[in-house]
């Protein structure tokens, strides 16, 4: 081996290498996620359609049979812009029902292991000679290169280097639903490698040696032949047949599926993608014609299928011969990686499993996913095998065709997935194998033949040469024409079965219709029970645990409608795991529908509004109409300032509006096909115990909710349906807790008030006799010697005193509500209201806090604002322990001062907060307090426009906050 | 009424119809014509990209 050829090899594996770093740079998080998940990855992504074929062999085409070779990229733009009506449908179906390849896309929709079965081996069949195509591509650009044979230990290099990138990134995870974002990125590299070395080498051969436009303009003009012998075959050749053949592999082709629907991360960027690939390959194109043309010019006496290589030898700028070569590895190590991954989960799901289950004490997903890696290995070992064994040299475009004919194969299935819902399993099945039958007749006998691993080829080109036709046209127009007419016949002559006519529904643009009957598990812990005999305890532990996350359930969950959408959820996520025919014979045998209950009405419900939402951009004229109507109504429904709570004939939750919701802390999903009974207290009590007292009217029904009470009224009505269809009841919950507090506040105010003019009137005719008395003892005791007068006198004065503090407590709360308010320095005010507080006998002993910024003002009658304040710090000293502490603080908020008053007593229960404000009110000992402090704190805050909340813990304190304007 | 997103492209087909045309017979017998410059078929290819790009485009309605 010379030098030249192991550093040209050595480049190539330096090349792989990086893509393992791109990779792994990718799973490690350091690539930023807005560029892995950038439309245009996904678009670079499914360049992998382009293989060697595509970097080589295009040129080789285009030398062979002129502008044809744009087929191969026409019929994909066709099937691009196609989006919206064939891939769209088919992504959603991967999605929905966690489909990861073709195969499980057809065993799901035929309900049939066999068609899987089938599927997969076709597909084994026309892949492992394209694989084998891509490392031959790969050793014949190395000879082109070095003018050596490569020996075949460098193919056995480059095989085991993709086997272990296909292993570390393509494989790390089992489920779908954990995409291969490394694969994606790495993929995606690949693709703009692919596409820089060609431009790159097209701009050579179109400035290097053609010199340039006008160069190329004057050669075509001496070589008119060069032009004709391109646009002949566009008016000869079999243009529509090859476009058909590339519109059904721009989809079906296994590397062409997993990448557009196994491994897309969004959705959307199919949009992006139905013109971006198309661009994509018309970017790639532009250089074939002036890469062919210098090839000629410059007289290559090599196979075309290398020109690209061909016209970078000789005078081309340095390193732009490696870069081509590059190019041609990206292009052949992407096919292989992708195609081996897909063909390896279908290798799995339908052969390996099938086969040989695992034992339930192994851990399935272990199992499943070195069961995977070691099929990886198998593949691409199998491909470099055909690689061995083909000593005859097809060209690059023979062997990819083959291929494409073979895909197409699948077409009439497709059109059963999608449109055709009497097509059934033997009419697919027996499609299928009329038209593998003439496709290994006319394409595949005759390429072993050739191949030297087959003898006695039919004549084939006789025939062809009979009807006049090409190889081609032959080939798919005969295969397809006998699919499609078995397919077509055998469904009408067979009838499909129950299984069959769900999932022709399900994939001809609806959802899951809902399932009738009770599940033989009556709860997650039983599912996890049954399950767990075939899947082993741990993996049907994990799969129940996900399907509840999935649907937002939690394990003690009972309802017979939403065990039935467990059920179906766990169907679709094993489907994902081990294939959707054995997820369905697991879930059918140990999750058994019994008969005998209806599907709810609420199923039904949501069943035909996932139609209507799925079915919204088709919708057209007075439908459209209908719908936008339906949802105007709904969203009438759902934003009624009134809690809606409809229920079927069977008391079960329709429709739980979103007040009802926020009111009780009860989602819709959670509500709906419940009881009313079983619903959360207390709103299965309150709403159910209405429903059944046949009322139509309740009246001020108080609840108690998250401790607080809050009032409702509520009303019932009958629901009546002509045709019994949608009849039950409905209930409208009116929350009046707002109203009754207000009716309670200005109750409170009114009592205020007339106590306020009846102490004010108390204060008047006490104060005047009390003076006198207090007066007259005063004499006595200074006009007596005796000493028991004396003490008497002393004892009248005593009393007179506090009788004097109560009459003049009477006379400030009278005149608590007057106020004459002007801007007030809120710090000012607090330090005289503390220097008051401090003069107490417990004011001077406690620990008293002030955190009042300077210069917050606040707009307050003085004194009022000084007595509001003494009588809170107050409250709070009295109710404090002996080494406690009070804290005030201030701070101004959304337009107001917010004062807040901190102690450290043993608070005030919940039942006795609204009590406080009450005048006379008071927890102190008698004689101690006159219960008008609070109350007249509670009229200064009103007559201020401010407010006044209790925050109280039993003990552990109370906190008043008080907010009045700035 | 709902404002809600909707596809500009009321007839996914267009862009489809488009290509046929300008890439099935009997048109492909007129570009293909003796004489024709050697970027034609890459021009349509590239006018049929370009029409179907605006027409995906998804606007507010």
């Amino acid at each position: 081996m010379s030098h030249e050829l192991t550093a040209l090899f050595a480049a190539g594996v330096a090349y792989l290498a990086l893509l393992f770093l791109i990779a792994y740079a990718t799973e490690s998080g350091l690539v930023p996620a807005r560029w892995v998940r950038h439309p245009w990855v996904y678009v670079l992504s499914l360049g992998v359609y382009a293989t060697s074929w595509s970097f080589y062999g295009s040129v080789g085409f285009a030398a062979r049979q002129g502008y044809l070779f744009l087929t191969i990229y026409l019929g994909v733009t066709a099937a691009f812009l196609l989006a919206p009506l064939l891939l769209r449908p088919l992504q959603r179906l991967v999605h929905d029902y966690q489909l990861i390849s073709l195969a499980d896309l057809f065993a799901f929709r035929y309900r049939s292991q066999l068609a899987g079965a089938l599927v997969t081996l076709f597909m084994l069949l026309g892949a492992l000679p394209y694989i084998a195509l891509q490392i031959r591509a790969v050793t014949e650009s190395l000879r082109v290169l070095t003018d050596e044979a490569a020996p075949q230990i460098l193919a056995l290099v480059f095989c085991a280097t993709l086997t272990l990138f296909a292993i570390l990134f393509g494989a790390r995870h089992i489920s779908p639903r954990e995409k291969h974002q490394g694969l994606v990125v790495a993929i995606a590299f690949e693709s703009l490698v692919k596409l820089v070395a060609l431009l790159a080498v097209g701009g050579f051969a179109l400035f290097g040696v053609m010199d340039g436009p006008g160069g190329l303009g004057r050669w075509l003009n001496a070589h008119p032949e060069a032009l004709e012998r391109l646009y002949a075959p566009v008016r000869e050749g079999p243009w529509g047949t090859l476009m058909l053949l590339s519109f059904a592999a721009a989809f079906l082709l296994p590397r062409q599926f997993h990448m557009i629907f196994t491994e897309g991360m969004d959705d959307r960027h199919l949009q992006t993608a139905a013109w971006g690939l198309p661009l994509y390959l018309l970017l790639l194109n532009l250089a074939i014609p002036p890469v062919l043309w210098a090839g000629q010019a410059l007289g290559l006496t090599l196979d075309p299928d290398y020109f690209v290589l061909g016209v970078t030898l000789g005078h081309a700028p340095d390193g732009l011969a490696l870069l081509a070569f590059i190019g041609g590895v990206s292009a052949a190590s992407a096919m292989v990686i992708v195609s081996t991954l897909a063909l390896s989960a279908m290798c799995l799901n339908h052969l390996l499993l099938p086969a040989s289950y695992p034992d339930p004490a192994l851990d399935l997903y272990r199992w499943l996913l070195w069961g995977r890696r070691m099929l990886i290995a198998l593949i691409i070992f199998a491909g470099f095998g055909f690689y061995a064994l083909l000593r005859h040299r097809q060209g690059l475009v023979q062997l990819g065709l083959i291929s494409f004919v073979a895909v197409a194969q699948f077409l009439p299935g497709i059109v059963g997935v999608l449109w055709w819902r009497r097509a059934t399993r033997t009419g697919f099945l027996g499609g299928l194998a009329g038209g593998i039958g003439v496709w290994a007749v006319t394409l595949l006998w005759p390429l072993l033949a050739t191949s030297g691993l087959a003898r006695h080829a039919p004549d084939v080109a006789a025939w062809e040469a009979a009807l006049g036709w090409d190889h081609w046209t032959f080939a798919t127009f005969w295969s397809l024409c006998l699919n499609g007419l078995l397919f077509v016949g055998l469904s009408l002559a067979t009838r499909p079965d129950p299984g069959e006519r769900q999932a022709a529904l399900a994939c001809c643009s609806d959802p899951w219709p809902p399932l009738a009957g009770t599940v033989s598990a009556r709860s997650p812990r039983e599912f996890q029970q049954d399950l767990g005999a075939v899947l082993g305890e741990a993996t049907a532990g994990r799969e129940v645990d996900l399907a509840l996350r999935d649907l937002g359930l939690t394990p003690d969950e009972t309802r017979p409608a939403q065990l039935r959408r467990l059920r179906e959820r766990i169907e679709r996520n094993l489907s994902g795991l081990i294939g959707p025919q054995l997820a369905h014979v697991i879930v059918s045998r140990r999750l058994r529908l019994e008969p005998g209950q209806e599907g709810a009405l609420a199923d039904s419900m949501r069943f035909l509004e996932e139609r209507l939402e799925r079915s919204r951009d088709r919708l057209r004229g007075l439908s459209a109409d209908l719908d936008r109507l339906r949802r105007y109504h709904r969203r009438i429904l759902q934003e009624l300032p009134l809690g809606v709570c409809a229920l079927d004939d069977e008391g079960r939750v329709l429709i739980w509006n979103g007040v009802l919701a926020r009111l009780s802390g009860i989602s819709p999903a959670d509500a709906g096909g419940r009881a009313l009974e079983d619903l959360a207290a207390p709103w299965g009590g309150l709403l159910g115990g209405f429903l059944r007292s046949g009322q139509h009217h309740a009246h001020h029904l108080r609840v108690e909710v998250d401790a607080r009470p809050r009032w409702f009224n509520l009303h019932q009505a009958r629901v009546a349906d002509p045709d019994a269809a949608l009849g039950g009841q409905v209930i409208l919950a009116e929350d009046i807790t707002d109203l009754e507090n207000l009716e309670a506040e200005i109750a409170h105010s009114d009592r205020l008030a007339s106590i306020g003019r009846l102490a004010a009137g108390v204060a008047h005719e006490i104060g005047n006799p009390v003076t006198a008395i207090a007066s007259l003892a005063q004499n006595l005791r200074e006009e007596t010697t005796e000493e028991a007068a004396v003490r008497a006198s002393e004892a009248i004065l005593h009393q007179t005193r506090r009788i004097t503090a109560i009459v003049r407590a009477l006379t400030g709360f009278s005149r608590g509500g007057e106020s004459r308010p002007r801007r007030v320095p809120l710090q000012q005010v607090v330090a005289e209201a503390l220097d008051l507080v401090r003069l107490t006998p417990r004011g001077k002993r406690l620990e008293i806090l002030q955190h009042v910024p300077p210069g917050l003002t606040v707009t307050a009658d003085r004194q009022a604002l000084a007595q509001m304040l003494v009588n809170l710090l107050t409250n709070a000293c009295d109710a404090s322990p002996a080494d406690g502490r009070v804290e005030i603080m201030a701070w101004e908020e959304a337009g107001q001062v917010q004062i807040e008053v901190l102690d450290q007593g043993p608070g005030i229960a919940p039942e006795r907060q609204s009590l406080v404000f009450e005048p006379f009110y008071t927890t102190k000992p008698a004689g101690e307090g006159t219960g008008l402090g609070l109350a007249m704190v509670y009229r200064i805050v009103e007559a201020h426009g401010g407010d006044i909340r209790i925050d109280s813990e039993v003990g552990t304190g109370t906190r008043f906050l008080v907010r009045l304007p700035v | 009424m709902s404002k809600d997103r909707q596809p500009a492209i009321r007839h996914p087909l267009l862009p489809a119809v488009l290509l046929a045309l300008a890439f099935l017979s009997p048109l492909t017998g007129v570009w293909s014509l003796p004489g024709m410059p050697w970027y034609l078929p890459y021009g349509l290819w590239a006018l049929v990209l370009l029409a179907a790009a605006l027409l995906c485009q998804r606007h507010e309605p």
